[in-house]
């Protein structure tokens, strides 16, 4: 029963999204000759809180959305193994600036994790679920563009897991690497 | 993109990129949107015992006698100690000690009117002498061919107070109170030998025993150390346990997830709970991640699918006594052994009896 709801959740995010693709479409346009991207990338997810711990090394695919030159919606699936097989789904929107192929970026987002963790059961028997929130900053100091292609090291996304009432979760998630290709 | 090029030179406003990028927050809000159906999924709540069930698992919980515990460890410390120790066959000069202990248990549970089954095996020079008895269940219970395991093991290094005569004693009292009745399901009490030296009892009785259909084990190993001191407990890397080491922590796999919510939450309606801390390793609880719960004979029944669940004061993440000649009776409280002899025998009954 929980799955489901979950699976329902992620659903009513994937038709909403496709819902709001209209209205952007009517916007005006922008300089930017690639505003889409798809990027690959790798490293490494933790989530140590109070109710879990989880550690992996995977990789996953996400897409980056240029609003214009600054803003930059990104949105990325990973998997990973270690202390289980795990998922996570992150949303968000970074800032940007250029200075020639240099764009780092700077932004916020939203993290789901989904999957096996090592979980801590309350004193009143309540086994968290497998799935959990984290808000996060991201940092991409490292990322450069050149013509169709993007690369990025050492990219951070760093937060506060909100699974406990009572204290923030440490979310770390490092793309050692990110390649990706623009259209 | 040809249209938006067409919206843009019909445009002669230009407006601001974050008011131009508003529209597309949309995208943004609808995954926002999304976040309390999620969220509502953040905890699951286990079915409990039910009323008659836990009532009747809590009046057999008053029957422990805190004297017998202290009078089994310390009786098995000195039947130790009059032992001549045999040289380990993996961890070289360390001193293993396990025929007088056996040998306690065994005619402790004679003396119940107890048939004790010894289960030995030698495979390439190494001999293990698993014991066990059997409580049977009530006559024409639709669940006799289940089992309800309580296990621990009765090798040690040294005296082994705490690792592992506080378990044993915990077995023989459960022993004494739970064979004057009868329940659902057949209960079976096992001393495994040999698992200081690689879980190898516990492997061969799971391996000899897998075709039995278990419902639950419990398993414990080191239950009688607690202290009340600020950081007197630590933790593998990365799992932030409490910092006082007065708990009795349970570890399960995930299949018995939802024994232990059970038996967590019969531990808060005893007379005397004791406080718990439950873990559960993901999968079969065989990912590196949580190597640390993997050290005692449940080990065996986890990569079974077997829903054991592990019981433990945590050994050396909280007693600095651990595999130490000063690991004796004295070290031990025995409010926390009484109070997680209490858990052991309320639940067993529980297990037992569930529909």
């Amino acid at each position: 029963m929980a799955v489901q709801r979950l699976l329902f959740g992620l659903l009513c995010g994937l038709l909403m999204t496709g819902l709001a693709s209209p209205v952007q479409a009517t916007e005006p346009a922008l300089s930017a000759p690639h505003r889409s991207e798809i990027y690959v990338p790798a490293g490494l997810l933790l989530y140590a809180s109070p109710r879990r711990l989880s550690v992996g090394f995977g990789g996953g695919l996400g897409y980056r959305y240029e609003l214009d030159s600054i803003w930059t919606l990104y949105s990325e699936g990973r998997v990973s193994y270690f202390s289980g097989t795990a998922g996570s789904l992150l949303v968000g929107i970074t800032g940007q600036f250029s200075i020639r192929s240099w764009h780092p970026q700077l932004g916020m987002g939203a993290l789901l994790f989904v999957g096996d963790s090592i979980r801590v059961v309350s004193a009143s028997g309540d086994v968290p679920s497998r799935a959990a929130f984290a808000i996060t900053t991201r940092i991409s100091p490292l990322r450069f563009v050149q013509g169709r292609f993007s690369g990025s090291a050492l990219s951070v996304d760093v937060g506060c897991g909100i699974d406990a009432a009572d204290r923030c979760g440490l979310v770390l998630s490092v793309a050692l690497l990110d390649v990706g290709l623009r259209f | 993109m040809s249209v938006h090029r067409s919206v843009r030179s019909a445009s002669s406003v230009q407006f601001p990129a974050f008011v131009r990028a508003l529209p597309s927050l949309r995208f943004v809000a609808s995954w926002a949107m999304t976040l309390p159906c999620v969220l509502s999924v953040s905890c699951q709540r286990e079915p409990a015992f039910s009323v008659a069930v836990t009532r009747s698992a809590i009046a057999v919980s008053r029957e422990v006698n805190p004297a017998n515990l202290s009078q089994h460890v310390r009786e098995l410390v000195a039947q130790r100690e009059k032992e001549t120790p045999q040289t380990s066959l993996y961890w070289g000069n360390m001193k293993l000690r396990r025929v007088n202990a056996g040998q306690y248990i065994d005619s402790y549970l004679s003396a119940q009117g107890l048939t004790v089954v010894h289960e030995r095996e030698d495979q390439q020079g190494v001999d293990t002498d698993n014991l066990y008895v059997d409580l049977p269940a009530r006559s024409g219970s639709a669940h006799a061919a289940e089992y309800v395991l309580v296990s621990g093991h009765y090798d040690n290094w040294h005296v082994g107070a705490d690792d592992n005569a506080s378990a044993v004693s915990v077995m023989l009292e459960a022993a004494r109170i739970l064979r004057t009745r009868s329940f659902l399901r057949t209960i079976r009490i096992i001393a495994f030998d040999r698992e200081e030296e690689g879980l190898v009892g516990s492997e061969r009785y799971a391996r000899l025993h897998q075709t039995e259909s278990v419902a639950a084990l419990l398993n414990m190993d080191c239950v009688g150390y607690a202290s009340h001191q600020p950081n007197s407990q630590s933790a593998p890397p990365g799992l932030a346990l409490r910092s006082v080491g007065d708990f009795l922590a349970i570890l399960a796999s995930d299949v018995g997830t939802p024994a232990m919510s059970k038996v967590i939450r019969l531990s808060a309606e005893l007379p005397s709970p004791i406080s718990i801390l439950g873990l559960i390793a993901p999968g079969t609880g065989h990912s590196p991640a949580a190597a640390a719960f993997l050290r005692s004979d449940h080990a065996a029944f986890w990569q079974q699918g077997v829903p054991a669940l592990f019981l433990t004061d945590t050994a050396d993440f909280r007693n600095p006594h651990y595999h130490r000649s000063s690991d004796v009776p004295d070290t031990l409280d025995y409010d926390f052994l009484q109070r997680s002899a209490q858990l052991v025998v309320a639940a067993t009954a529980a297990l037992a009896e569930e529909e």
